[in-house]
């Protein structure tokens, strides 16, 4: 796997600090299983996040909490129960599989599958969109992303992914805001969401 | 390999804390880090947009699991504080009640309190010393903005628009801020 595509400063300090909502933290985790050079640099910003807890100014806990903890030591710990959703056709050559959605923020996380030629879909220019490709290749501009890529979606250009190469891609997409498919497909995509 | 886990005498103080938590269940140990690292915890999520009740319950979470992993912790490769911090971090983001939405960023100047605070500080490690120097040898616009995408994780255009400055501004800010901190933490970690 060769990565040419990866997350910009901002998205990886916001990953670090804490702060990226996490459907796209979702998707910067994936870039970080593969690419050894951004974990190094998570690794760097994650002894800066330690030193800053070090220097925070200490809230009061509530005067039982150390209580309260020692009581639940013997708790089994819940994993969190596995949702399982199903892989939808949105569209001519795409498949759509919701992930996660989150209401509060208006964030999703959703997998696409798409035949080769076909355009994505894409979140228009109110929020970010983060995109990991995991097979195939996307082609946006003169940019081209292959497996283990990362591609965001920069509000000052116009975002234009369609599936490159000649086999079907795969990919998983954090986004605030729904994703904006045109015509029919859009209109199937509303009505399901 | 298992030699190593007996001697803990290398680590710092919060390690060998979770050290002996791994090996004996030790609760004197829990209860130290808790009283360190707890109102921290609560403080950086407080600042990461979480309002008092539900800081305090993820930090005592975050707390309830440092017990629970202390036997997946590596001194080698964390030093606590790093460590307790992603284990702070990741709950943060896998928070799914999260109640309201993060809209309004936390107006907090960033202050950097002096390290000595007698009784109740553990010894803090080289490294985290490291980087709290590093950081106090940037210019206080730098951390600033530093902070503004670690904590807040606005993109660039939105966090120039708060500080009413242009966006190219902001952008070199970060860039030299980054680069700044990366050399000092190389040279130093
Ligand atoms: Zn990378």
């Amino acid at each position: 796997m060769i990565i040419q595509h990866h997350p910009s400063e901002e998205t990886l300090l916001g990953y670090a600090g804490g702060a990226l909502p996490g459907p796209l933290a979702s998707v910067v985790a994936m870039h970080f299983e593969v690419c050894l050079a951004c974990r190094a640099e998570l690794s760097l910003w994650e002894k800066v996040g330690g030193a800053f807890l070090e220097a925070m100014a200490p809230a009061e806990m509530t005067s039982n909490a150390l209580e309260r903890i020692f009581a639940r030591l013997g708790e089994p710990v819940r994993e969190p129960a596995e949702k399982k959703s199903r892989e939808r056709w949105i569209g001519p050559g795409i498949w759509y599989t919701p992930l996660v959605h989150d209401k509060d923020q208006g964030t999703r996380l959703y997998r696409l599958r798409a035949r080769a030629g076909t355009k994505l879909p894409t979140h228009g220019h109110d929020g970010r969109e983060l995109t990991y490709v995991l097979t195939g290749e996307i082609a946006d501009g003169d940019r081209r992303y292959g497996p283990g890529d990362f591609l965001e979606a920069d509000a000052t250009h116009e975002h234009e992914p369609r599936v490159s190469g000649d086999t079907e891609c795969v990919c998983v997409i954090g986004s605030e805001g729904p994703p904006r498919i045109p015509g029919i497909a859009g209109l199937l995509l509303r009505a399901f969401f | 390999m298992s030699g190593s886990v007996q001697d803990h005498t290398g680590w710092d103080e919060n390690s060998r804390c979770i050290l002996a938590i791994a090996a004996n269940a030790d609760r004197e140990s829990f209860a130290r880090l808790f009283a360190f690292f707890a109102p921290r915890v609560k403080s950086y999520l407080m600042r990461s947009g979480a309002d008092a009740a539900e800081a305090e319950e993820l930090a005592q979470e975050a707390l309830l699991a440092v017990w629970r992993k202390a036997a997946s912790f590596d001194p080698a490769r964390a030093t606590a504080s790093t460590w307790i911090f992603t284990i702070a971090r990741n709950l943060w983001i896998d928070g799914i009640r999260r109640a309201k939405r993060r809209s309004q960023m936390v107006d907090t100047s960033w202050d950097i309190e002096p390290v000595e605070q007698p009784g109740e500080r553990l010894i803090a490690t080289d490294t985290e010393r490291s980087v709290t120097a590093a950081l106090k040898m940037l210019p206080p616009d730098q951390v600033e903005v530093i902070r503004l995408s670690f904590f807040e994780g606005r993109p660039h255009a939105e966090i120039a628009e708060r500080l009413s400055l242009p966006l190219g501004t902001v952008k070199s800010r970060i860039r030299l801020a980054c680069g700044r901190l990366r050399k000092l933490l190389e040279d130093l970690v």
